[in-house]
């Protein structure tokens, strides 16, 4: 398999086909990534796609100092952040009745007795309850497993406030989340995907 | 030692040095506090661990390539060019168009700024421009306005000077680029950023 050195060489020499092979190579990556900051199947697959639209124009700059990777998170996390904005606004204004399923338990209703009443819901609601950064640098550090250094490039911040926004997201985790935590056979019953509903 | 949570998720995450590592493993032994965070911190983990993100059909995986050329394609037929056109002549063009919304952009500030001393201020002394005031309509102001999200994270003035970069940086297209220039001040740093940038 191609690296991203080899890809980026090819691009910039007019093989169209290695930005093909870097969409192939991250997208699932990038979807899974936006899905858990935005808890939202159809806005997480959409920037998605729009993320490697935007790189498009400016892959031919890109230095390769860090990996192509943690370029793409950046640019799916702003553009998660602007969807999180309008989709609040909506909601302030009024136009967005229905929130995404995987947040509606954080918002009260019958569907949060049914998700509350799995570990699973739970769980989800405490990642999703986190403030954005925080539950960025969480997502980057617990699920993506990048460096204090590579979520600080892709956050914008540095490593110390990479490493002080994780303390603070375990922390709340733990609290939300004192009751499992205690029980000493916790880990065992969960173990699931988000579409297993 | 004095018990320490952060100290403790450090362990875990293992960015001690050594000798702070052997004093806090010490610690661990003799602390029963301490050593039940550690516990409740990787069970935290352990937790949220398990969860893992709806999959992407395979069917949508395939067409993912087809569907982002087929914007790309779309997109280039309403702007009257071609991807390979963009690519090649983009850097140029932005080079161009930033240079452009940067002189434009220092007559308005020169004109609306009220004192020199928010042109040469440093990003940290957006700080200690007027934030939320009745009234108040500088910068910082109106960072906070198009940038608060609300949440206690994001609302630092160093914060959205940050995300406002991040947006020139990474997802602004020229027109954005011209809206958010046209609506927000920049210094002098953030200037020179800016025309390096584009």
């Amino acid at each position: 398999m191609a690296d991203d050195t080899d890809l980026l060489r090819r691009f910039s020499e007019g093989d169209e086909s290695a930005f093909d092979s870097i969409v192939k190579l991250y997208h699932e990556r990038v979807f899974q990534f936006v899905y858990r900051v935005l808890s939202d199947f159809d806005d997480a697959a959409d920037i998605a796609q729009e993320t490697f639209i935007r790189a498009y124009d400016k892959l031919g700059q890109f230095k390769g100092r860090a990996g192509i990777y943690t370029w793409l998170y950046r640019i799916a996390l702003n553009l998660s952040i602007n969807c999180l904005r309008k989709r609040k606004l909506r909601t302030m204004v009024g136009l967005d009745e229905a929130p995404p399923a995987a947040l509606k338990s954080s918002l009260g209703g019958p569907e949060s007795d049914l998700d509350d009443s799995t570990t699973r819901g739970r769980i989800e609601r405490a990642v999703a309850e986190l403030p954005t950064r925080q539950r960025s640098i969480f997502i980057l550090r617990q699920y993506d497993g990048l460096s204090h250094g590579e979520i600080a490039s892709v956050v914008g911040t540095s490593e110390g406030a990479v490493r002080a926004g994780y303390f603070h997201a375990i922390r709340k985790l733990r609290n939300s989340l004192a009751d499992l935590v205690e029980m000493d056979n916790s880990t065992e019953e969960v173990g699931f995907r988000a579409d297993e509903m | 030692m004095k018990c320490s949570e952060r100290a403790v998720l450090d362990f875990l995450e293992g960015i001690l040095r050594p000798e702070e590592e052997g004093i806090l493993t010490s610690h661990l032994a003799a602390c029963t506090t301490c050593s039940k965070r550690l516990a409740d911190f990787q069970k935290t983990l352990q937790l949220t661990s398990k969860i893992q993100p709806p999959s992407l059909t395979q069917l949508h995986a395939n067409s993912v390539v087809p569907r982002v050329r087929s914007q790309l394609a779309r997109r280039d037929v309403g702007s009257g060019t071609s991807a390979g056109w963009r690519r090649l002549w983009a850097p140029a063009l932005s080079g161009a168009f930033g240079s452009a919304v940067v002189v434009v952009s220092l007559f308005w500030v020169f004109d609306w700024v009220p004192g020199e001393s928010h042109l040469s201020t440093g990003i940290a002394e957006i700080n200690t421009w007027p934030v939320g005031d009745s009234g108040s309509d500088g910068p910082a102001a109106i960072f906070v306005n198009q940038f608060d999200t609300g949440e206690d994270d994001m609302v630092s003035s160093t914060d959205l000077a940050l995300q406002m970069e991040d947006y020139l940086m990474d997802t602004a297209a020229g027109s954005e680029l011209f809206e958010v220039v046209d609506t927000f001040v920049f210094n002098d740093d953030d200037f020179y950023n800016l025309l390096e940038t584009y």
